[in-house]
């Protein structure tokens, strides 16, 4: 009874400690630090260093940060800067897309030493192929990606003709390709993955056709769509080294 | 006005169901002709430029348990053979269909059926069907389909059956007025709606069969089709339809979902398909639920198209 009654006090003694300490913690606010810290938010970089652009009240910074013991953050020293002001401009991820104009963690502590931490979305780019049997061929072509980086073509349609790179497509991008027939569009729907099932090439015949805006894709239409496909030019899509323009 | 539009067309396409009144077998053949670059005129109906041409021969091939013919359940596994012609041309479509059936001998469905149908298109005005920024998102398509079917009369008892008739010694022998065939004529309007967003696809059927001199069956079915969903490499495709039948009387609540499951084959220039159809039936005498599973190949045997110029 009395063991029980003072392991009970013990746990009360360390809660009401820690609930102190979170309360000074929470009371401390950073303001300005020395140290940037860069962390994914999925797990697919693995570089040592990588240059970033921070803008802070003072100016343009750029730094290159490097990881850290526990692999998953990257960090740098630098000049005191206010914190709360700053943004992470942007990260130059070899072959990965990083999202952009990233604001820090709020009131970030690691120890006691207040951390200027950004949290970055990011997405391993691939590139893609574009060929077809008569040159010059002309498509269109449209990402929608799933990381809203500053750099990524604003979405609409650009034009363009084979034979064509498409670079710095997200891993999650959708690439929608759409081919003019006449009066009408052929939209398919290119993703890494649905490359990978074709062994990393497929032609535009092979893949699933998109609705256009105002036609639904119903068994039949699948059936006339490849056949445009196939009797005009087929467009082949294959995967290409990961990217960069 | 708008809204008026709106309304009707969303009961029109609410009324809307499946063309080909859900054979397990039978996808849908809409294509709507602007797809393949037929341009109508302001008024929604005609064509002031035609197109390609399609022509599309397809066959199928497979298996079928606890087959449903028509609206009524048959318990019978069959095999099925069906070969299927589509031209389509400018607003226009027709249609040859084949479909050979071979079951044990009790099965009471045809062995074969013949199918000529004849279809044009319509749209809403262009302006609003094409155009990205009009005044109304509303976009429709739709067509008209008349149908004539000819299939073996199975109503008639079939001479191994009719010799353990219990009828009396008149029906045990053929009757020299029964017809070799019936025929079904029927009228469809198929529909696709698009607002904002959403979509929907749908059929209304009405079909009258002449199972007799003055006496004719008439059915009316409804259906719903969810937009196709790729699953990985397998297409999903699923309808909803519900209809009533009127013999002396109409009788309602006829209740059919098709899910059907594709993989395609490219050496085949087709895929394997799996299907299955849940049938209610209210007020049937001996079940109300039935489960018709199908596995059948299909292959694309022609897909030609031809440029049209005016």
């Amino acid at each position: 009874m009395t063991s029980s009654t003072s392991t009970l006090r013990r746990s009360a003694a360390i809660a009401i400690a820690i609930a102190c300490c979170a309360g000074a913690n929470a009371a401390a606010q950073c303001h300005s630090t020395g140290i940037v810290m860069v962390k994914f938010k999925q797990p697919s970089v693995k570089v040592e260093q990588f240059p970033i652009r921070i803008r802070t009240s003072a100016g343009d910074r750029d730094i290159t940060v490097t990881r850290d013991a526990s692999g998953k953050v990257w960090r740098e020293d630098v000049e005191p800067f206010h914190i709360a002001s700053s943004q992470l401009v942007h990260a130059d991820v070899p072959g990965v897309r990083t999202g952009c104009n990233i604001a820090p963690e709020k009131d970030f502590k690691v120890g006691r030493k207040c951390v200027a931490m950004y949290v970055v979305d990011c997405d391993p780019v691939w590139s893609m192929n574009v060929n077809s049997t008569r040159e010059g061929e002309a498509f269109g072509y449209r990402l929608d990606s799933k990381i809203a980086a500053c750099e990524v073509a604003p979405p609409d349609f650009q034009t363009a003709a084979t034979p064509r790179s498409i670079l710095d497509i997200g891993a999650e991008d959708k690439v929608i390709v759409k081919v003019r027939r006449r009066e009408s569009f052929i939209s398919v729907l290119v993703t890494q993955k649905v490359l990978r099932t074709f062994q990393g090439t497929a032609r535009f015949s092979q893949l699933d056709p998109l609705p256009t805006t105002e036609t639904p894709v119903t068994a039949y239409t699948r059936y006339l769509k490849q056949a445009q496909a196939d009797k005009n030019r087929d467009l082949t899509f294959s995967m290409a080294a990961g990217g960069g323009e | 006005m708008n809204a008026l539009r709106v309304a009707a067309a969303v009961v029109f396409c609410a009324a809307a169901v499946h063309a080909q009144e859900l054979d397990l077998f039978d996808p849908n053949d809409f294509i709507d002709p602007r797809e393949r670059g037929a341009v109508f005129k302001d008024s929604g109906f005609g064509t002031s430029e035609p197109g390609d041409a399609f022509t599309l021969t397809r066959a199928y091939a497979g298996r079928v348990s606890d087959y449903q013919w028509r609206n009524t359940p048959t318990n019978a596994d069959l095999s099925f053979a069906h070969l299927t012609t589509n031209f389509y041309r400018g607003d226009k479509q027709l249609n040859l269909k084949l479909t050979v059936l071979e079951g044990n001998t009790e099965a009471r469905v045809p062995a074969y059926r013949g199918t000529i149908q004849f279809g044009q298109y319509f749209v809403t005005s262009e302006r609003n069907a094409g155009a990205s920024k009009g005044d109304s998102d509303l976009r429709m398509s739709g067509r008209w389909l008349v149908t004539l079917a000819a299939e073996e009369n199975t109503l008639t008892p079939q001479p191994q059956l009719r010799a353990n008739a219990e009828f009396g010694a008149g029906a045990s022998s053929s009757d020299p007025d029964d017809p070799t065939f019936l025929y079904e004529f029927g009228f469809e309007v198929d529909g696709y709606l698009r607002y904002r967003r959403a979509g929907v696809v749908g059929s209304i059927v009405w079909m009258r069969r002449k199972v007799a001199e003055n006496q004719v069956i008439d059915r009316l079915t409804y259906v719903y089709r969810l937009p196709e969903r790729p699953v990985g490499n397998v297409r999903l495709n699923a309808s909803l339809g519900f209809g009533g039948e009127r013999n002396d009387g109409w009788q309602w609540g006829a209740t059919r979902a098709l899910l059907v499951a594709s993989y395609d084959i490219e050496r085949l220039n087709g895929s394997v398909n799996l299907a299955y159809g849940p049938t209610v039936v209210p007020g049937a005498r001996h079940r109300n639920v039935y489960h018709e599973l199908a596995v059948y190949v299909d292959s694309t045997l022609l897909a030609r198209l031809k440029p049209v110029r005016r």
